[in-house]
Formats: C-alpha cells, sequence, structure tokens
C-alpha cells in the first residue's frame, strides 16, 4: 500500500518536526536509578480498607446516595445486553446527596445526547447487590452491608469523536461528583469542583419529574440514622428487582426522545468453587467473620515483621495519597493490577478499619484479618487478605486483589 | 547521580539491559514521540522523565521496557491533554500547545484532533508502527487504529488540502 499525498506530506511533516527536537538527555531525578527503597512513612490511624481494593478491581465500588426506591424510569425501547462495570465507557457518580431532579437531569441529558448509546443506572442498593455478587467468593469476606452511598451511572457511548468534550458535559452537569472515562485502555478521572457535596445546586436543564415518582412519596435524602440498621443487615434481594421496568400510566410527550435506560439485572448468584474441604453451597455473605489460618513459620523477627506489615497496610489505605502510589510497590504484579485499579476510577472512603491480626504462613507470607468500615459507615467488610514479602517489601498477594 | 549508576532491581530470569541502557537508548526517541504529541518539547521531556521515573518504580515487574515506556508516554500525553484542555477552559488564551516547524498546516492540523487519534497517526507515519503495535500503545484492537487512522487522515485532507 503506497501513501497518497496527505499521508506523505503527514510522514514527511513528522520526520522534519522530530529532527528539530534535539533535547540533551539530562539524569533522571537523584536517586531515581536506585532501587526503590522501602517506605516508612508516618501512617494515618486507621483509614482506608482493602476491601475497597477488592471492590475496585470488582469495578464496583461506587456505593450510592440515597434514592427513594419508588423512584422509577422509563425503559422505552432500549436495547441491548445490560451495561457491566467491565463494559463501562464512561462511569458517572453521583454526589451522594443528588437530588431525584439531578438524577433526571442526567438521564435527560443521556437520552438527548447522540454519544450515548445505552446507559444503566444504579441505586446504591442495586450496586451493593453487585457488590455481594462479586465477591461472594471471594477469599475471606465475610460480609458487606450498606447503609448509603452514591448512586452510579454506565454509560454505553457511540462513535465519540471528543471524549473530552462529552467527559466535560457530563461532570458539569447538576449533582454529578465525579466521571470516569475509558476508552481504548486510556482512562481519565473528571471530578466536579464547584459542587459541594449537599448544596443546592440550580439545575441547567428543566426539572423533569421522574415518571412514577407522582410526588406522592418524599424522597429521602437523609442516609438512615446507623443505629437504626444493624452493621450486617444486608438489604433483602428485594432491591435487585429492577425499579425501571414499570411502564409509567402516562406516557412522555412525544417530542422527548426515547429511554436510552438499560435496567439494571442484578447479577446471579455467583456459583463458587468448592474449596476441598466445603461444600459447594455458595457461601452466604452472613456467615461468621472469617478466621485467621493455622500458623506457619514465622519470620526472624515477627515483631518487626508485624511492624512493617502493619505500616504497609496503613499507608495503602491512606486515602489522603493518590491510588498509584499508595499501591505502586505495595501490590504483587503492581504493573499489571495497578492499571485495572486506577481504571475503575473509584477509590471509596473508609472511615475506619481496623486490624483483627496476622498470622505468619511462612516467613515470607502472612494472613491479614481486618475489619473495614466504608463510606460514612455504610459499607462493613471484614476480610481476611494475604500478604508476601518481595525483595523485602511486604505486598498485597495477586490473590488477595483478584 | 548519573545515569551510568542505574543498577535497576534485577528482574530473576529475564535477559535485558539496565534502566540505563533504555534511557540512552530511548530518552531522544522518546522525546521526540512527545514533542509530536504535545507540540512542546518542554512537556514532552517531562513527560518521559516521569515516565522513566514510572519505568523505574515498576522495573521489576516489566517484560517490554520499551513498550512499556511508549505506552507510559502516550498515556502520560494524553493526560497532559486533558489537563491543557482543562485549563483552557478556565483561562482561554494563556495555554497554546508550540508547534513550531517547517509544515505548521499539517501539524496544526494534526495538533487539532482528537488526541487518540493524533497518537494513532504519530505512531504510524513517525514510528512506522503497525495496526497491532499500535493498538498494544492505545490498549485498543487493530480494527480501532485503523478507525482512528482513517478518521485522522479523512480530516487532514479535508484541512490540508
Amino acid at each position: 500500500m503506497t501513501d497518497d499525498r496527505t499521508e506523505q506530506r503527514l510522514r514527511r511533516a513528522l520526520q522534519n518536526a522530530a529532527r528539530e527536537v534535539d533535547a540533551p538527555m539530562g539524569t533522571l531525578p537523584e536517586g531515581t536509578l536506585e532501587p526503590t527503597p522501602v517506605r516508612r512513612r508516618p501512617r494515618v490511624p486507621v483509614p482506608v480498607a482493602l476491601a475497597l481494593a477488592l471492590l475496585l478491581v470488582a469495578g464496583s465500588v461506587a456505593l450510592i446516595a440515597a434514592r427513594d426506591d419508588s423512584s422509577t424510569s422509563v425503559s422505552i425501547g432500549a436495547a441491548g445486553e445490560p451495561i457491566t462495570a467491565d463494559d463501562t465507557d464512561i462511569q458517572l457518580t453521583m454526589d451522594v446527596n443528588a437530588t431525584d431532579d439531578q438524577i433526571a437531569g442526567v438521564r435527560d441529558f443521556a437520552d438527548a445526547s447522540p454519544e450515548i448509546a445505552a446507559y444503566t443506572y444504579l441505586t446504591w442498593q442495586e450496586l451493593l447487590v453487585e457488590v455481594r455478587a462479586r465477591l461472594a467468593c471471594a477469599p475471606g469476606v465475610a460480609d458487606v452491608t450498606a447503609q448509603d452511598g452514591p448512586s452510579v451511572f454506565r454509560f454505553r457511548v457511540a462513535t465519540v469523536d471528543d471524549d473530552q468534550a462529552l467527559e466535560r458535559a457530563l461532570v458539569a452537569l447538576p449533582g454529578v461528583a465525579e466521571v470516569t472515562a475509558r476508552f481504548d485502555g486510556m482512562t481519565s478521572v473528571a471530578t466536579a469542583t464547584a459542587t459541594p457535596s449537599g448544596t443546592a445546586v440550580v439545575p441547567t436543564m428543566p426539572p423533569t419529574v421522574v415518571p412514577g415518582t407522582g410526588g406522592a412519596t418524599p424522597t429521602t435524602l437523609a442516609p438512615e440514622p446507623a443505629t437504626t440498621t444493624p452493621p450486617t443487615t444486608l438489604p433483602e434481594p428485594a432491591t435487585t428487582t429492577p425499579p425501571t421496568t414499570t411502564v409509567p400510566p402516562q406516557e412522555p410527550p412525544s417530542t422527548a426522545p426515547p429511554s436510552k435506560e438499560i435496567p439494571f439485572v442484578a447479577p446471579a448468584p455467583a456459583q463458587c468453587t468448592a474449596p476441598p474441604s466445603s461444600d459447594v453451597v455458595p457461601r452466604p455473605m452472613q456467615t461468621p467473620a472469617a478466621t485467621l489460618p493455622p500458623a506457619g513459620d514465622p519470620p526472624a523477627d515477627p515483631a518487626a515483621a508485624e511492624q512493617a506489615i502493619r505500616e504497609m497496610w496503613a499507608y495503602t489505605h491512606d486515602g489522603s495519597l493518590p491510588l498509584e502510589d499508595r499501591f505502586r510497590d505495595h501490590l504483587e504484579d503492581a504493573d499489571e493490577l495497578l492499571p485495572l485499579m486506577k481504571s475503575i476510577g473509584q477509590d471509596g472512603a473508609v472511615k475506619s478499619a481496623n486490624i483483627l491480626g496476622i498470622q505468619f504462613l511462612s516467613p515470607t507470607r502472612a494472613a491479614l484479618l481486618s475489619q473495614n468500615v466504608f463510606q460514612g459507615g455504610s459499607l462493613d467488610v471484614v476480610q481476611l487478605q494475604y500478604v508476601v514479602l518481595i525483595d523485602g517489601q511486604w505486598k498485597w498477594t495477586r490473590e488477595t486483589q483478584c | 547521580m548519573t545515569v551510568e549508576d542505574a543498577e535497576p532491581r534485577p528482574a530473576p530470569g529475564r535477559t535485558r539491559g539496565t534502566l540505563a541502557e533504555l534511557y540512552a537508548a530511548q530518552y531522544l526517541p522518546m522525546v521526540r514521540l512527545g514533542y509530536l504529541l504535545t507540540g512542546s518539547t518542554a512537556v514532552a521531556e517531562d513527560l518521559v522523565q516521569d515516565s522513566f521515573v514510572q519505568l523505574q518504580r515498576n522495573w521489576a515487574g516489566v517484560r517490554e521496557p520499551t513498550a512499556y515506556l511508549r505506552r507510559s508516554v502516550v498515556n502520560a500525553c494524553n493526560t497532559h491533554h486533558r489537563r491543557v484542555g482543562r485549563e483552557r477552559e478556565r483561562f482561554p488564551g494563556l495555554v497554546r500547545d508550540t508547534v513550531v516547524a517547517e509544515d505548521t498546516d499539517t501539524l496544526d492540523a494534526l495538533a487539532a484532533l482528537p488526541h487518540r487519534q493524533r497518537a494513532a497517526l504519530v505512531l504510524r507515519y513517525y514510528e512506522d508502527r503497525t495496526d497491532a503495535e499500535i493498538a498494544e500503545v492505545l490498549g485498543c484492537r487493530p480494527a480501532t487504529v485503523r478507525s482512528l487512522v482513517h478518521r485522522g487522515l479523512a480530516t487532514l485532507r479535508k484541512v490540508i488540502t
């Protein structure tokens, strides 16, 4: 295949332009070419949890706003498979206090945008159902509960020439907290800057009454008091029923674009691979907390090793640091797993966490049992995870993160 | 600390050059690639430096350092474009790419393309990469690469002819 004139001109222009660049090779920053030292930073007391990493990789971390279950949406002619976390082009996370009008505004935008082919909206309860399904077979996850969190939209885009413009338009919508776009392996996260949580925002679109609400049921924005729900209580499976299947009694105006919404479909119960010594029934999430496995040979200095693990644990759970900084040197196969974690674009927010115990299985491997509370007390996870000593650094194992 | 002092963490069972050798061999090509993707030598140098730092951090687990580096540079340029785009919105007129070259029409038209199309064209027509190689760098399918190149060329033809 021969180049046409445009291609020849482009090739020549690129070669000429590149030749003009003759940057002298400098030295990398001091210490760059030295082996990475083991980090020993002061740790923030009790921040993030490890389940979070699981949730990140699972693609379902964003937990959701208190959205009235009675709110419904129109599902007219939206075709296609439900949009899962893995095939989402853009994930939009609403502010935790986003109103129904703001959520409806995002729907209106999506229905009117030619660049959006389809979308799925998940309430926090629905997202929790998905998280539970994904974590049902995860080793060490004994329980997952939630009381509130942000809702999310998942968009599947049509052909987009300027994904940045679409991303900017979405993040500028009222009530939107964050937009994570993933196109062809490139991921970017845009965060709303001028919309403090809970602040009333004047919608840029006409307020839309979500069909089905009818105003009969006032929307509850405030999360339920933590004391009213035992932390180990899960929402009933009834919340998995897609709230988007009800056709409202009144048809929308004929001028309105058809909805592109694909209702959320609760994932099928996970078929866990039975461990050698257990039965084949998937482990219910309400099982008693995981326990540490039997001890093996400890390292030469168990106290120092345990301290190093605790420091690593605290460092990787320090939500004030960028995710990449926290996990780059503290994750087995980081070059492969870190992009996955980053691609999810969500880091959640752990309210508190406790290490319940550390057990050395060998001089270079240990099990760690921790309890983590996420999202303002909304998600409580007890996890059994594993760390391994690599090049003098304790790291989360691949199996833990996957 | 100089390049000659480089002693990256060894990768057991793998034979490859040192980070210093890679730095010596790939610094200028990567800066040129970054320049063609950003339009600024200074920005390209910064991004390439950052990419080498990132590579060093992950050195032990990287199987193909050059491919990793190329992808890292392209991703860094992508991030740069996004940041510049936001700054342009806030401070219009203050931020601009600085493409100064012989065929400014072509390069200006190239700079106006969406960054993925731009990256695909640069990798194809500057680095002579195949669809599969470009797909690896951009993290997409070869068919997507062909689409990006086709659309990018179509736009260039309208602008520069």
